[in-house]
């Protein structure tokens, strides 16, 4: 039957037919839906993990136990797994291992557009790049093949245009006979990467790489589709769809499979032409392994290497057009910034700790959009974590050379993510600081997953929660408080309190996600103009239910939510609740 | 058939107003009558109420995902500043249905947006085929302002030779539903509406 899926699904209909038993991940936009998606097949065991480096482990785990195995994860999810992955590939696995990693280039909802092919050759193991949602499908059974036949993780790249593009899949409602279960069986010298053993099985992973070239060469995702004989070109990915746009008639190599490079076939097909087209996305990955072959190429020079490609681009690096950006309204046109949700209890928070005149070191999540004008209340947003030890670095920086009290504000995925380690650093090297956990009971930025705080599994099951403020007092903080960020002088008060402290403190802000939660949207407010003064104070809350006509603001009544926030600062009292005509 | 070899449809707005989910169901209609279809949707902090922009090609045979410039044969705006966003993206004698709606954000309130004016009449003065639906004539056919996206769809479902219960049964099949009849009903007034429209485009 052929349905139209996108990447993403199309990765979970894949890992369904194939076999896959076991999946975890953490989510990450553009690769999120992929658990979701898996988590829906009632007898694969799917999980969210706390991070990205705990799924990677698990599924390890699973792979060792005879579970075909899947780990999916955003590309900056790839580095906070690495440290599995690198040694991984000298262990190899049991049942087949793949690692799926969804690139973000244009960084539509990421922090940086690494790319990670480098990941493949990094870390030597084999790599594909499918270049559409059928591809997807097809590249979970290949990749679990090449995994069980090599000995090796394998690891499938998509990026934001694949998982979230929808295209044709031919879908099979009969699954894969499962892989013959490998059982457990104790391996000290293939699993126990102490020196003596990694030395010998370094040795394995050169061995492995010489046997995946030879099978590269003949494998049928790696394939020339033959046009006109005056241009070559060399793609994969989604830039093989632009580059087949741009120039339908030309000759491609189109590489399903980038890692080992199919070396013969390149030089096969490199023989026709006095120079090849590497038209790819990202980093010069094909182009920079071709040209040390010592065959002509032409690549970056002509496509850029930052952010997206489309037909446009590739079209006019072939016609070497200078490029200009091809969408130039798009750019003229003021760009519209993601917002807080209007009511969001963030504002309440983000208000306090301006006017507490605070250095806010933020972290990743819904939260780093406080930096945003009018708000402009955090400094950092780097990666999961990373607030925390940022927080206590800058102080032992600035000791005394500001005034200025610095607190770390995370989110509570993020928090359980990678915030409890440099809370431990934070008691053992005697920081004094505010930490911030906002306990929104979801994981907001990415669409609301569930998490070990929320009580609930992927699967939609009970579990046990964390209870942070054990947690903080487990590991040695004293002053341990919630707030309510909706109450503004409470949240004032104990925050001051708190920074006030010579001893590290953590504050709980206990508000619910207003898109999870299903708190009854209250009665809206209005300002009664008569009593406004137009001091403009309820804007610096940043509402985005709070708009202005002339200078004069005014509230949306479909976007207010009823909170109160904005009624609590107004100095003259003209934010007042809309009467509602009974009907 | 369609008479043109590829058909190219693009839907801007911003998040919350049902974007991805009207290009699911245009990309399951064209898919279920047997095309090529293929749909992308940018919507990275569209939660956030950031842009999301939509392309959808569909015909024999498709590569990229992803419209090029000036390829597009209908551009569906459901937000005023967008569209102009993506004007270049519309074919010189493509056609714009246009919802006269505008949804203000963070620029607009700090004033630095030099580009508010009247947006709706630099859409027309850049752009001749433009169907527009106003905000009234949603609101009093439906009382609800939510299932605009399925009045647009309605709209669009006009142009094409699909049977109306095609998208009838898709759509009830996408929607959650409780929502099933009010966004029914608002497709069935966006087909209406669109009957008595010179602009049509026969595909
Ligand atoms: C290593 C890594 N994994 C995943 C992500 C994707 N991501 C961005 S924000 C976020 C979590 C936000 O959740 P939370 O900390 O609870 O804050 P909220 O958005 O709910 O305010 C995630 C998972 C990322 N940026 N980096």
């Amino acid at each position: 039957m052929e349905v139209a899926l996108s990447g993403n699904e199309a990765i979970a209909r894949g890992a369904f037919e194939s076999g896959v038993l076991f999946a975890a991940g953490y989510p990450g936009t553009p690769g999120t839906e992929i658990l979701e998606e898996i988590a829906k097949f009632a007898d694969i065991h799917a999980q969210w993990s706390p991070n990205e480096k705990v799924a990677i482990d698990t599924a390890l785990g699973a792979s060792l136990g005879g579970m075909r195995s899947l780990v999916a994860m955003k590309h900056v999810g790839l580095n906070v797994a690495s440290d599995t992955l690198m040694t991984v590939s000298y262990t190899g696995v049991n049942a087949g291992l793949v690692v799926v990693t969804a690139d973000d280039p244009g960084m539509h909802s990421s922090q940086n557009e690494q790319d990670n092919r480098n990941y493949a050759k990094f870390a030597k193991i084999p790599l594909l790049e499918p270049s559409d949602s059928q591809e997807a499908k097809d590249s979970v059974r290949l990749a679990l093949r090449i995994s069980e036949m090599f000995d090796t993780p394998v690891l499938i790249k998509v990026t934001a245009r694949i998982a979230h593009s929808r295209s044709v899949v031919e879908i099979s409602r009969k699954r894969n006979a499962l892989s013959p279960k490998r059982s457990y069986t104790r391996n000290a010298a293939k699993y126990v990467m102490i020196p003596a053993n990694a030395k010998k099985r370094r040795l394995f992973v050169e061995k492995r790489l010489a046997r995946l070239k030879n099978f590269t060469e003949n494998v049928p995702c790696n394939k020339i589709e033959w046009g006109k004989k005056n241009i070559g070109i060399v793609t994969s990915g989604i830039s093989y769809q632009y580059a087949k746009e741009a120039c339908p008639d030309a000759s491609f190599l189109k590489l399903g499979m980038t890692y080992p490079l199919p070396e013969y076939l390149i030089r096969r097909f490199a023989g026709n032409f006095p120079f090849l087209y590497i038209v790819e996305e990202s980093d010069p990955f094909l182009e920079e392994q071709i040209r040390a072959m010592g065959i002509r190429v032409k690549g970056k020079e002509l496509f850029p290497s930052v952010g997206e490609l489309n037909p446009d681009l590739v079209k006019n690096g072939l016609l070497n057009k200078n490029s200009k950006s091809a969408i130039s309204d798009y750019k003229r046109v003021p760009a519209r910034l993601p917002l807080l949700c209007a009511g969001c209890s963030y504002l309440g928070l983000f208000y306090v700790l301006k006017k507490l005149n605070v250095t806010a070191i933020g972290d990743i999540g819904c939260y780093a959009l406080g930096a945003l004008h009018p708000i402009s209340s955090i400094d950092t947003c780097i990666s999961m974590g990373s607030s925390i030890g940022i927080a206590s670095g800058l102080k032992k920086a600035l000791k005394g050379a500001s005034k200025k009290k610095i607190v770390a504000v995370i989110g509570d995925s993020t928090f359980i993510h990678s915030g409890i380690t440099p809370l431990i650093d934070v008691v053992y090297n005697k920081c004094s600081g505010t930490i911030i956990i906002l306990d929104n009971k979801t994981t907001a930025m990415t669409g609301g997953q569930n998490h070990p705080g929320t009580g609930v599994t992927l699967k939609e099951e009970k579990t046990a929660k964390i209870d942070y403020t054990r947690l903080a007092k487990g590991l040695g903080i004293k002053r341990v408080r919630t707030i309510d960020c909706y109450n503004l002088s409470e949240t004032e008060k104990i925050l001051k309190e708190a920074i006030a402290d010579s001893r590290p403190s953590v504050i709980i802000a206990k508000n619910p996600c207003l898109l999870i939660s299903k708190r009854k949207r209250t009665v809206p407010l209005h300002i009664l103009p008569a009593l406004c003064v137009s001091c403009r104070a309820c804007l610096k809350l940043g509402c985005s239910a709070i708009l202005t006509k002339g200078g004069r603001p005014y509230i949306d009544t479909v976007l207010c939510t009823g909170c109160f926030l904005c009624r609590r600062i107004c100095p003259a009292g003209a934010i007042k609740v809309k009467r509602v005509e009974k009907q | 058939m369609l008479k043109n070899s590829n058909i190219n449809i693009l839907i801007c707005g911003v998040g919350g107003q049902g974007i991805l989910l009207a290009s699911e169901i245009i990309t399951a209609v064209f898919v279920t009558s047997g095309y090529d279809v293929k749909s992308s949707c940018a919507h990275g902090m569209a939660q956030r109420g950031g842009p999301v922009i939509s392309h959808i090609r569909i015909g024999k045979k498709i590569y990229s995902p992803v419209i090029s410039e000036k390829q597009a044969d209908i551009l569906i705006g459901m937000e005023l500043l967008e569209t102009s966003r993506a004007l270049n993206y519309i074919k010189k004698n493509g056609l714009i249905i246009l919802f006269d709606r505008r949804i203000l954000s963070e620029i607009d309130t700090t004033g630095k947006n030099g580009f508010a004016g009247d947006l709706k009449n630099r859409i027309k003065k850049k752009h001749k085929r433009v169907l527009e639906i106003s905000r009234n004539e949603m609101a009093n056919g439906l009382k609800n302002i939510k299932a605009v996206n399925m009045f647009m769809l309605g709209v669009l479902s006009d142009h094409f030779p699909v049977k109306k219960e095609c998208w009838s049964r898709i759509i009830a099949k996408e929607v959650p539903p409780k929502t099933r009849d009010l966004n029914l009903t608002a497709f069935e007034l966006g087909r209406a509406r669109s009957r008595d429209n010179k602009n049509r485009l026969y595909l």
